[in-house]
């Protein structure tokens, strides 16, 4: 699950929100380098939301948990699991 | 090559739309201008500037209509040309260049060929400028720093090659397209439901300043504020903080300056709730972040503000608010709902300008002077160079904000700004906006009063003895027959006084009780209780017993004055009596040598209880200072220095009576004694406006309403003191008209802490158009601030709390200490001061004027008396059976929402509708009982055959060239019948009413028509048209009533003059069912169509007679007799015609040139029928419409969820403000008010009790004010979240029948049927029986003088005394039946007699059978 989830994710930013320009890999960072600003971020969370059925929290929206794909993997497989 | 089509964004449409409204105005011109220092290649900057073009589609996007539907297009190729202009030999280039851009920049563009215009200035060699202007249709801040950068690049390789260095930019049209597949996507349905949801029709925009906002203009100002580098620092630094970071540093600072803006508003604007636009970037992916093109859309944030909310509070929500706002922001999901809930914007602007192929560029963003109307206020936020510094530019649209508040805006909102990035953890509502300045206008300049001196003169017993000496035989006083000079009065004081002394009078500040009724007793002994030293303490002889135990018992009072017929109230108590005057009775020696006491101002002058909020009444005391300076002033401003009478009429015990015993006796003037009436309500007001005794009379709004239909006009009044309530500027407005415009009205503010009046205003019709009259500026020697719960002062336009410092302030209230220290503060701003806290709420509308605005507790005010729902909620529950309760006031005219109604199952009627009950199976009255007579009803209804015989008939009456007038609406139903008639080969003249109000989609339709045809056609006008419509919404609440005469009368008149025999008309199957084919025509065993026709002639006779606007300014010589009725005969249509909606369509559709108009509401042709439809519902608490469409329901002409749809359409009451003000409605306020609010009390209890036992308890503990009006039985409260009762969820009292020992009785004559109605449109109820008490289902006297009113117009001759003695519908009824029998009819009381008089020329309607007369009780309420 964790693993589809990241692939998901991974596939999400990269065609939705990267238009499959840039190549990114889990761990690379998405915010410092300006390659999601907030709108694209909140488009994730909507999608998070929508894809797994989840909610996520205003306050969770924090660039720890939105770094990277592999983060945002991780912040997720936890909301799931709770 | 071909030319793309693509239809529009969602935000193109909203601008396409916004520019159609206002074609002339550049509202969306995005301007810059770069400054590029350096030499610049002129041809080189052409070539990079085309490539621009060539390389990107937005640029060659053009848009034409097709048909009404906007699209663009993109053209393959646009060869551009630079406009290049040197000013470089000008003298001062560089003003030549800003006047050539400040022309240039309302350069309106046409869409249909360019977007964008593009200009190099050449103002030196080594300075450019670039001009570049592109409307905001194809582009937005970012795309320009993409056109800028793209520009620049191009411009630095070229380098004169052709060679493309440079992809293709992104195309827009991908965004066009992309924008469309988005919208088949899982969330954007989700996305579109939460901004639904977001903006609830009831959203307010924000009021600036207490300003009216509607109705604004195109023009707009730009005020650039820097923010300075500290002030940017820091709130960088607090975007970094733990807590406040976010996803990103744009978004962390976006959130801050929303918060500051939020805060702002709240301080300044109107509610907790808040809303503003911002627009959402939109570019989503990287792609989109490289094309040109507008991507922006604007979405509502909106944000609930507690009172205590902190800066940090308030930075979460907006942080949650932001982030569902992102998270919900998809390209095409705004809405126009959401676009009209805001009408301020926050544009944060992240978008960079950098160097122009090396060079230095200065980036400016023109503003082009205009605007979206509905945004009025634009706060742009820039930093478009980088630099550290933020920009904010705000745009102010014109028309609300003057030159001065545009200023003292921007001042406001940095004050915010900056306590914010002070303390985040300060609170919102503690940062003080006002400046120096502005406290010196507010505090110092506004209460520079003129300055009496306080010497010398000392107490009104004092200024009360120097008009002893100056006029010692002059009339002081007059009661009936009975009078005093001021000498006797002197003397009879003086005697009473000296008894007093002999009694002994101890104490610091001695009270001593006054019991008498409103007579020269009670003046003699108040005046006695001052010359002794004393204050007086008002003991009124009705005052509840429970009351008067608990006033005695806190005043300690040893001593009370009495009338000597009142005796036996105090027989049974402790204190000892004095009896005011007992004829005979000598003096002793000893008293007559009693020494008075010279009385110091510092002495208490009297006690005056009002509402308590702990439950019990609490007594605010006055010293003799506070008094005299009161009447001194009061004498200054109203007296002058004449002899006025002042009429005594009110109660002793109300502090508005002050001034109608103590001005007139201390300026030389009288006092004229109205005494209490007999029964349960006071009318004495009455009797001071019809006695034309007096010069001057002191009242509150409650007594306007009541001489709100008198004719006053040669009343000797010359002056109204107005007090005691918020006096609104349409009751003022009513006044003046009553006094024929020649009286003077004062409206006077004051509490009885501040002593009786302590500001004051007079009221100017031209100038006063707030929706209160103001209460102006302060008194002599007062001190007034409107201050912020921090006691800052509030600026200009913002709602603070009154407070008030004079000299002579309450001391206090008596024996509560902590109650006068939390009331009666430190002055702030004058050492040593006192000051009271008020509670009222108000703001100053300009530098030298408030207005009140309400109250910011619990405190209620009806009819002028204070009331604290706590007293009323503690006396309920001294009743054993009650075990809960609550107390509120409630506006009767505002029914509950449309939420709570029932609609019948079949026809749709809401349960609001007079009289309707349902069956279990949830059918209405009216639907079963038309099972019952439908069948008999069919002999009515008669066939085309008929139809066309009957017409040829009365064709040979005819005395000119037309066989009928056929009246023509233009509507559906009259278009057909036109064409049917037509069709039978008549010779018809179609006339249309235009009453200015119809839609040009409805003329068009009858031109078409006419034409098609070949008719005759005529569009009858008349000029009193507004005349009309104001006396048909005072009259029935309605437009049509007026609207649907006036056609009558013209056409029976253009009738006559033509020789045209016979009228047809376009009524439909449901209104003869309304009007004519009611329930009662079918009680007997026969149904006679004919006799019914003569009834309705008989009525249509009168309904010409009866004298309102249309009668007074048409020509009406035609109804002199009833000739007019004989020779011209109404047909109408559809008796004749069945035909089905759908094959009237179908017609249409195939043979006449007619279309559904699309300029008005659903189903009319009337601009002006929503107004009518909005004032009646507002004023009778149901839809005009509800009965008419539940017939067409029930007749299978309409469906019932499109009547339901269109029952329950939202009318904007902006609009309809308008149109009532077009027509000069004086009332329009009046609908815009909360209305006369009444006190309803909500009880739990464990048995039944009966409102008459509810009331006859409460009696006991409080006056007649405050006794609520309905009483409601509820099972439990409704809780709020917060534990608190939820007000919206109690029932509107008006919704069930109150627990009445009776049971409901419908009413059973024709008699009883007109008055129940007339009492149900004036207490607002469905139901009424005839039996039910008028005070028990909620009466009161100014329902009583409405009622009164309108049944003298139907000829009912009663008095308000007649209702006050019979108080049910039966007995009214059985006294008119008696009196009509017998010789001699009551005569109208004549201050009661309305001020037009509304009889009927030829025939009294008194006259009337009584089935005529219920008949026009119906006819007249039938508006359609």
């Amino acid at each position: 699950m964790p693993h589809d989830m990241k692939q998901n994710l991974a596939d999400f930013v990269y065609q939705e929100l990267l238009d499959g320009r840039v190549t990114i890999s889990g761990s690379d960072d998405l915010l410092v380098s300006g390659l999601l600003d907030s709108l694209g971020v909140m488009r994730l969370v909507a999608h998070i939301e929508q894809k797994y059925g989840v909610k996520i929290p205003p306050e969770d929206i924090t660039i720890e948990h939105f770094a990277s794909v592999d983060a945002i993997a991780a912040y997720a497989g936890n909301l799931l699991a709770d | 090559m071909t030319i793309e089509s693509l239809g529009l964004t969602r935000s193109q449409s909203l601008i396409w739309a916004g520019q159609k409204i206002e074609p002339e105005a550049p509202l969306y011109n995005m301007a810059l201008r770069f400054d590029i220092f350096a030499a610049l290649d002129e041809d080189r900057f052409q070539l990079a500037f085309q490539k621009l073009v060539d390389d990107s589609d937005a640029m060659r996007i053009f848009f034409e209509c097709d048909e009404s539907t906007p699209r663009q297009y993109v053209t393959p190729s646009l060869a551009y040309d630079v406009l290049k202009i040197d000013f470089s030999n000008e003298p001062d280039a560089e003003t030549c260049a800003e006047e050539w851009i400040d022309r240039r920049l309302t350069h309106q563009f046409d869409l249909d060929r360019c977007t964008f215009d593009s200009a190099l200035l050449r103002l030196s060699d080594e300075h450019y400028v670039w001009y570049f202007n592109q409307h905001h249709i194809v582009t937005d801040a970012w795309s320009s720093s993409i056109i800028f950068r793209r520009v620049a690049d191009n411009y630095a390789r070229a380098a004169g090659s052709n060679e493309d260095h440079c992809a293709t930019v992104p195309r827009f049209s991908e965004f066009v397209e992309y924008e469309q597949t988005l919208k088949a996507r899982p969330g954007h349905a989700d996305a579109v439901s939460y901004w639904k949801k977001r903006s609830p029709s009831d959203s307010a925009p924000v009021r600036f300043y207490g300003m009216r906002t509607e109705a604004a203009g195109a023009r707009t100002v730009r005020v650039p504020r820097r923010l300075g580098a500290r002030r940017t620092k820091r709130l960088e630094e607090i975007a970094e903080q733990d807590g406040i970071r976010g996803i990103s540093r744009d978004l962390t600072l976006f959130k801050l300056v929303a918060a500051a803006l939020f805060a702002y508003l709240f301080r300044i604007g109107n509610g907790h709730s808040v809303v503003i636009g911002s627009p959402t970037h939109n570019r989503s992916s990287l792609k989109f972040r490289d094309t040109i093109g507008l991507f922006i859309e604007m979405f509502p944030l909106r944000v609930e503000i507690d009172d205590d909310d902190t800066f940090r509070e308030l930075l979460l929500k907006v942080s949650n608010e932001a982030n569902a706002f992102l998270k919900n922001a998809l390209p095409g999901a705004s809405t126009r709902q959401g676009a009209l809930s805001y009408n301020v914007v926050l544009n944060f602007i992240h978008a960079r300008f950098g160097d122009f192929a090396g060079a230095r560029v200065v980036t400016q963003w023109l503003h082009p002077g205009y605007g979206d109307p509905g945004h009025h206020l634009r706060v742009q936020v820039l930093d478009l160079e980088d630099k550290g510094d933020l920009l904010i530019y705000f745009d102010f649209n014109e028309s609300v904000f003057g030159p001065e508040v545009q200023q003292s805006s921007v001042r406001h909102f940095l004050r915010v700004f900056d306590a914010m990035i002070e303390d985040l953890d300060s609170m919102i509502r503690r940062v003080p906006l006002t400046s120096d300045d502005e406290r010196e206008t507010l505090i110092e300049k506004f209460n520079r009063t003129a300055s009496v001196p306080v010497d010398g003169e000392g107490t009104v017993m004092d200024l009360f003895a120097r008009q002893v000496r100056l006029n010692p035989d002059a009339e002081a006083i007059r009661e009936g027959r009975d009078a005093l000079s001021y000498l006797e009065l002197d003397q009879r004081s003086d005697r009473l006084a000296r008894k007093i002394v002999c009694r002994g009078i101890d104490g610091d500040r001695p009270l001593i009780g006054v019991c008498a009724r409103r007579s020269i007793d009670l003046i003699v002994a108040l005046l006695a209780v001052h010359k002794a030293g004393a204050g007086y303490v008002p003991l009124e002889p009705g005052l509840p017993e429970r009351r008067l135990d608990y006033i005695l018992q806190d005043t300690a009072i040893g001593l009370v004055l009495l009338q000597a017929d009142l005796a036996e109230l105090y027989r049974h108590r402790s204190q000892s009596v004095l009896y005011i005057d007992q004829p005979g009775a000598s003096a002793e020696e000893s008293e007559m040598s009693a020494r008075l006491p010279k009385v110091a101002p510092s002495s208490t002058a009297y006690v005056i209880y009002t509402s308590g909020s702990s439950g019990t009444p609490k007594g605010v005391e006055i010293d003799h200072l506070g008094l005299a300076g009161y009447v001194r002033w009061a004498i200054r401003q109203y007296v002058k220095d004449r002899r006025l009478r002042f009429p005594l009429y009110s109660a002793v015990g109300f502090d508005l009576t002050v001034t109608s015993i103590f001005v007139p006796l201390c300026s030389g003037g009288a006092i004229v004694v109205y005494p209490e009436q007999a029964g349960g309500i006071d009318l004495s007001v009455l009797d001071v406006f019809h006695d034309k005794a007096v010069d001057i009379v002191k009242l509150t709004p409650a007594h306007l309403q009541l001489i709100g239909n008198l004719d006053l006009s040669d009343s000797p009044v010359r002056a109204l003191i107005v007090g005691g309530d918020d006096l609104k500027t349409s009751l003022a407005a009513r006044t003046l008209d009553v006094f024929g415009g020649s009286v003077t009205i004062y409206n006077e503010y004051g509490p009885t802490e501040a002593v009786v009046g302590c500001m004051i205003h007079q009221y100017d019709p031209s100038k006063d158009t707030h929706a209160s009259v103001p209460i102006g500026k302060p008194a002599d020697n007062v001190r007034i601030y409107v201050l912020d719960p921090d006691s800052n002062p509030v600026p200009v336009g913002v709602n603070g709390e009154i407070c008030i410092a004079r000299d002579g302030l309450s001391r206090g209230y008596l024996n509560r200490p902590d109650l006068t220290a939390e009331k009666f503060v430190e002055d702030p701003f004058v050492p040593g001061g006192r000051m009271y806290r008020t509670g009222d709420q108000a703001r100053f509308v300009d530098s030298r004027t408030i207005v009140y605005v309400g109250r910011s507790d619990d405190q209620l005010k009806i009819g002028a008396v204070r009331i604290e729902k706590a007293e009323v909620e503690q006396a309920l529950l001294s009743h054993h059976g009650i075990s809960a309760c609550f107390v509120d006031a409630i506006s009767p005219g505002k029914k509950s929402e449309d939420a709570n109604l029932r609609y019948c199952v079949r026809c749709g009627l809401a349960s609001n509708y007079p009289n309707t009950t349902f069956s279990d199976a949830g059918v209405c009255n009216i639907c079963t009982d038309f099972e019952k007579y439908s069948e008999r009803a069919r002999s009515y209804f008669s066939t085309m055959d008929d139809l066309r015989t009957i017409l040829y008939k009365l064709s040979r009456r005819k005395s000119g060239s037309y066989d009928c007038m056929m009246l023509l609406s233009g509507g559906k139903d009259s278009t057909f019948a036109l064409y049917k008639l037509a069709e039978m080969g008549l010779e018809i003249y179609a006339l249309t009413l235009d009453n200015g109000f119809i839609s040009e989609g409805a003329k068009a339709n009858i031109r078409r028509t006419v034409s098609d045809l070949g008719i005759r056609h005529e569009f009858a006008t008349t000029e009193a048209m507004e005349a009309i419509f104001v006396d048909s919404l005072n009259r029935h609440s309605s437009v049509c009533y007026g609207c649907f005469k006036t056609i009558y009368t013209l056409a029976l008149k253009i009738a006559r003059e033509n020789g045209i025999p016979c009228i047809v008309t376009g009524l439909s199957r449901g209104q003869f069912f309304e009007t004519r084919l009611t329930r009662e025509v079918f009680d007997g065993d026969v149904f006679d169509p004919e006799k019914l026709d003569r009834e309705v002639l008989d009525a249509r006779k009168v309904y010409h007679r009866v004298r309102d606007a249309v009668t007074e300014s048409l020509d009406v010589e035609i109804f002199r007799d009833d000739a007019i009725f004989e020779e011209i005969e109404f047909v109408d249509f559809f008796r004749y015609c069945d035909v089905s909606l759908s094959v009237i369509y179908a017609f249409l559709k195939k043979h006449a040139p007619w279309v559904r108009p699309e300029d008005t509401g659903r189903s009319t042709n009337c601009l002006i029928n929503d107004t009518g439809i909005f004032v009646h519902k507002r004023k009778m608490g149901y839809h005009n419409y509800a009965l008419p469409y539940s017939w067409d329901v029930r007749l299978g002409q309409k469906r019932r969820d499109e009547a339901l749809a269109e029952l329950n359409d939202e009318i904007d009451a902006d609009s309809v403000m308008r149109i009532l003000k077009d027509i000069d409605y004086d009332d329009a306020d009046f609908y815009f008010e909360e209305g006369s609010r009444k006190l309803a009390a909500y009880y739990t209890a464990d048995e039944t009790i009966g409102v008459a036992d509810l009331r006859k308890h409460l009696e006991k503990w409080l006056p007649d004010a405050m006794i609520p009006s309905y009483f409601v039985s509820v099972d439990d409260f409704p809780l709020t979240s917060n534990g608190k009762i939820d007000r919206s969820m109690l029932p509107h009292p008006l919704e069930q029948r109150p627990e009445l020992a009776q049971p409901l009785a419908l009413p059973e004559s024709p008699l009883q049927e007109a008055m129940a109605k007339i009492w149900r449109d004036a207490l607002r109820l469905n139901t009424i029986g005839i039996h039910d008490n008028f005070f028990e289902v909620g009466g009161d006297s100014i329902l009583a003088i409405q009622i009164v009113a309108k049944a003298n117009d139907m000829g009912m001759r009663i008095t308000p005394g007649h209702l006050f003695s019979h108080q049910t519908i039966s007995e009214l009824a059985d006294l008119l039946g008696s009196e009509r029998e017998g010789p001699s009819n009551a005569p109208i009381e004549p201050h009661m007699r309305p001020k037009e008089d509304l009889e009927v020329d030829a025939q009294p309607l008194v006259d009337l059978d009584e089935k005529t007369l219920g008949k026009i009780a119906a006819l007249l309420d039938k508006s359609q």
